[in-house]
């Protein structure tokens, strides 16, 4: 995944909450114009790490069944500081509220201890709704677990909230 | 028809709910929006824009905000806000209530004072 | 990988609404294997197009003066996911402008179906605050736009062509 925003996953609670970091490196090509005179991480990139530790969260808490996990509303973000090359975000999502099959999700990144994007999410687990014969929703899901254990490798899962 | 106390307060809620992420029952009359609710810099622009819509009212930068008061050598002595400059406080946000920061007024507290009771009689005052 | 998530500017009238339209490919880096075997354009660059497209609108209004930055967002609704092949419609309104910010109103649209809706708020980042002087270089407020084809639209209220802004 080119546009992974996630390097590492520190605790996972599946369904429940989820922790990871992600390190601005100074070699990344987008801050060439983002600002070309102040090189930070733009904000959007930082939601999707927000975005990316939920669809995790999501898909591991029901072990992959849902084939996809769809961002369907975002709301209250808000971007508190800029993240420099060499920083590292800390993120934290946290499932909070399931209505059938949308899921609220309360996330957070911070750098030594300062917010710099916080938001809540809404995702729905939904099928492609491609006809049966395609067979879209079986080769996604079997993709979607291959790549959790590409990127992730083998992830402890913990059963406490901390 | 004029709004009352209780309308005004409930945008008010309404606003600051949106705007700071808070619940609805943590934004009572005597929580200071910085202190109480987090509101950051960014929030006040935020709550700002919410109350103009609310309210179809403009508000005026320095009107919540008397940055150009705080930082003027005239009105402000080590830190401290001069008698002087109490009174053009008092003159530019007549809507707030500057009681207890007139006791001991440091600049450096001065964000924290405006609560969310101060943001209700400000917009009653431009209701009107 | 640039960072332009507009491809063209489509209709620009200074002070008022901007349009722009932005297409999803399969050899999009951003598109690869973001979500294997179905593949769409994420999300947040949605908004990220609908923040380029509200920003230049916001900037030119104070003649590129001021340094616009994304502060919030207020509201993103996707009513479908954004697919490869799709030619994603944006249109942008002002809504309302202070001194030190600006908030707009959007939707993204593929055809007669309304994909995303996407309200922003800027902040004008104060001399001194996190960085000084502009966030780009010179010349850069000119060439990028340029590529987006924004000086072949770009009005002002009364339809004329845009004045020659010396920050760009």
């Amino acid at each position: 995944m080119k546009y992974r925003q996630l390097d590492r996953i520190t605790s996972l609670f599946p369904g429940k909450k989820l922790t990871a970091e992600r390190t601005l490196r100074a070699d990344e090509e987008h801050l060439l114009d983002h600002f070309p005179n102040f090189p930070v991480m733009p904000g959007v990139m930082m939601l999707e790490a927000l975005h990316q530790a939920a669809i995790w969260l999501i898909k591991t808490g029901d072990d992959f069944q849902s084939p996809l996990v769809l961002l369907r509303e975002v709301r209250g973000v808000k971007f508190g500081d800029f993240l420099s090359p060499g920083e590292t975000l800390t993120i934290t999502a946290e499932a909070i509220k399931q209505e059938g099959s949308r899921i609220t999700v309360k996330a957070t990144a911070t750098k030594q201890g300062r917010k710099t994007v916080t938001a809540r999410l809404i995702l729905e687990k939904t099928s492609s709704g491609d006809p049966q014969h395609v067979g879209t929703d079986d080769d996604v899901r079997r993709r979607g677990i291959k790549q959790f254990h590409e990127l992730f490798g083998d992830v402890a899962t913990t059963e406490e909230t901390a | 028809m004029p709004l009352s106390d209780d309308e005004i307060f409930s945008k008010v809620q309404d606003a600051l709910v949106d705007a700071l992420g808070v619940d609805d029952d943590e934004v009572t009359p005597e929580a200071t929006l910085v202190g109480d609710l987090g509101a950051e810099s960014i929030d006040f622009l935020d709550i700002v824009f919410k109350l103009e819509k609310a309210f179809d009212i403009t508000i005026p930068r320095e009107e919540l905000s008397p940055e150009d008061i705080l930082t003027n050598s005239q009105y402000v002595q080590d830190g401290v806000v001069t008698d002087e400059g109490m009174a053009e406080l008092k003159r530019r946000m007549p809507w707030a209530d500057l009681g207890e920061f007139e006791k001991n007024p440091r600049v450096q507290d001065f964000g924290n004072l405006l609560t969310v009771g101060d943001l209700c009689a400000y917009v009653n005052s431009k209701v009107d | 990988m640039r960072w332009f998530w507009v491809d063209r500017f489509t209709e620009f009238v200074s002070g008022s609404h901007a349009r722009g339209t932005k297409n999803v490919s399969l050899d999009e880096e951003v598109v690869d294997e973001y979500c294997p075997g179905y593949p769409v354009l994420p999300p947040t660059l949605i908004i990220e197009g609908i923040a380029q497209l509200g920003g230049i609108l916001i900037a030119e209004h104070f003649a590129f003066e001021k340094r616009v930055v994304l502060a919030k967002v207020n509201k993103a609704v996707f009513h479908q996911p954004a697919r490869t092949g799709d030619q994603l419609q944006y249109e942008v309104k002002i809504d309302a402008v202070q001194a030190n910010g600006a908030t707009i109103t959007s939707q993204s649209w593929v055809g007669e179906t309304l994909q995303a809706e996407i309200d922003l708020m800027f902040a004008f980042l104060e001399e001194g605050r996190f960085t000084d002087g502009p966030l780009f270089k010179p010349g850069d407020l000119e060439s990028m736009p340029r590529l987006m084809n924004f000086f072949h639209v770009a009005v002002d209220a009364d339809g004329k062509p845009l004045p020659k802004y010396k920050n760009l």
